[in-house]
């Protein structure tokens, strides 16, 4: 088998992570913020040790500041309805998924904001031009992705967020493809919350993820989007506005948490960026393989960087071969992958195939996939 | 006589109880009763009653807020 499929979830899993996700339910398995005892105290312990390493990792001092959600996508709802009020414009560009797109627009509908979209296939000096004539008196934020799900495009964002410091508006990072792979530094970059799920570039399982607020973001404005018990101020009908407890009502995932604690010490030992070197190396191995096969488009040949390519055929539906390739077992996706405006922004006709690598693939499978591909369309 | 110093929640606990410890100052996370906290459910570190003086100044120097001093 063959897995490009990896901005979907990266597969497999480093054997630590497995292993520590087993150890927490054999040996440590309380509920975190809930009790006294010793089983609850050092799940805990284990989850603080997570945070720390979290907000080590992106660049903020306080670990309390980073909210465990169940996926990025719950994350940016975290982020995106906390930070809304009414009146408020926000920015969004037009690579977004639907996590950030269905919960602007939603927010838009229900409660009266308004949101425009920016460009982002531009260059990076004509994208930033265009959001600063987009900009009003009342945007409250730009919300946008780092590094596209269907494209090799890495959008600035140490220069998206020296904009937002300037102009005083929030800025909220969708990290689903860059937290792990792609450098970013929370207080270096201008963020004001960046959202990412565990089970992507960082290598934790399923059901992982966060928010990570910067050191000096004002809580007392944010509200929660989520109400239950969390342990503390229980005789109060307010969640408060303290992170992380506030924000994470329920029972965290301690399981997945640890797990992705895990997978974020593979991370570091292999180092990040040797990780986006590999990858990146995987991918323009690939471009240059693919751009000798008869029918096949790349979308954004140009782009020199990147861990994923996105291909159209000619005669042929994306699904189509898709369905061929899952048959020789190599996994892929094809479709719109939750990111309509981006599949519209490349004009790709609403239907495309992935190709996206991880830490686990090698130039061989590279070879092999061209190979089968070229059977298959 | 040990007195409990209640904090916000666990996670500031856990953090509370780090910093603390890097000061050479040893305490306990415990789980008041809610009788003793008037917001309801709570976390705190309890330690010794002298060493609360060095408790406030080392989680103010550090940012931790925290809440009262109730009898352990």
């Amino acid at each position: 088998m063959i897995y490009f499929d990896n901005a979907a979830t990266t597969f497999p899993k480093p054997t630590g992570v497995m292993r520590e996700m087993m150890r927490c339910m054999t040996e440590y398995g309380g509920n975190p913020g809930r009790s006294g005892h010793r089983l609850s105290m050092a799940a805990a312990e284990a989850v603080f040790h997570v945070r720390e390493s979290l907000a080590d990792f992106f660049g903020i001092k306080k670990a309390e500041n980073i909210v465990f959600t169940q996926n990025c996508t719950a994350a940016l709802n975290l982020a995106i309805r906390g930070i809304a009020k009414r009146g408020d414009h926000f920015l969004i560009s037009d690579l977004e998924h639907n996590s950030v797109l269905r919960t602007v627009a939603g927010l838009c509908r229900e409660q009266g904001m308004t949101y425009d979209i920016f460009h982002a296939l531009e260059n990076d000096e004509m994208m930033l031009a265009e959001i600063e004539k987009k900009c009003r008196p009342y945007t409250r934020a730009i919300i946008a992705t780092h590094a596209s799900n269907i494209c090799p495009r890495i959008l600035p964002i140490a220069k998206i967020g020296a904009f937002c410091r300037r102009k005083k508006l929030l800025y909220i990072v969708d990290a689903a493809q860059s937290a792990g792979l792609y450098d970013i530094n929370i207080m270096r970059d201008g963020i004001s919350i960046l959202c990412a799920p565990g089970h992507k570039a960082l290598y934790g399982p399923q059901g992982s993820g966060f928010a990570a607020f910067a050191d000096d973001f004002d809580f007392s404005r944010f509200t929660p989007s989520l109400f239950g018990g969390n342990g503390k101020n229980s005789a109060e009908l307010t969640m408060g506005n303290e992170p992380p407890d506030s924000f994470e009502a329920g029972t965290v995932a301690t399981p997945a948490i640890v797990g992705l604690g895990e997978g974020l010490r593979f991370v570091r030992i292999r180092r990040r960026e040797r990780l986006e070197e590999y990858e990146n190396k995987l991918y323009l191995l690939a471009k240059k393989r693919l751009e000798t096969i008869p029918h096949v488009r790349l979308y954004l040949p140009e782009a020199e960087k990147g861990s994923l390519l996105l291909l159209g055929f000619d005669g042929i539906a994306p699904s189509k071969v898709a369905e061929r390739l899952a048959e020789q077992g190599i996994c892929v996706r094809a479709g719109l992958h939750c990111a309509p405006l981006a599949h519209t922004a490349l004009g790709t006709g609403g239907d495309a195939l992935r190709i996206s690598f991880s830490a686990m693939n090698n130039p061989a499978e590279i070879e092999t996939f061209a190979h089968v591909l070229q059977n298959a369309i | 006589m040990e007195k409990i110093l209640t904090m916000t929640s666990q996670t500031l606990a856990i953090k509370a109880k780090r910093v603390l410890e890097q000061k050479g100052i040893s305490v306990r996370i415990v789980r008041p009763s809610p009788k003793l906290t008037p917001r309801g459910c709570s976390f705190g570190l309890q330690a010794d009653e002298r060493l609360f003086s060095y408790i406030l100044y080392y989680l103010k120097e550090e940012g931790i807020p925290f809440g009262e001093i109730i009898n352990g």
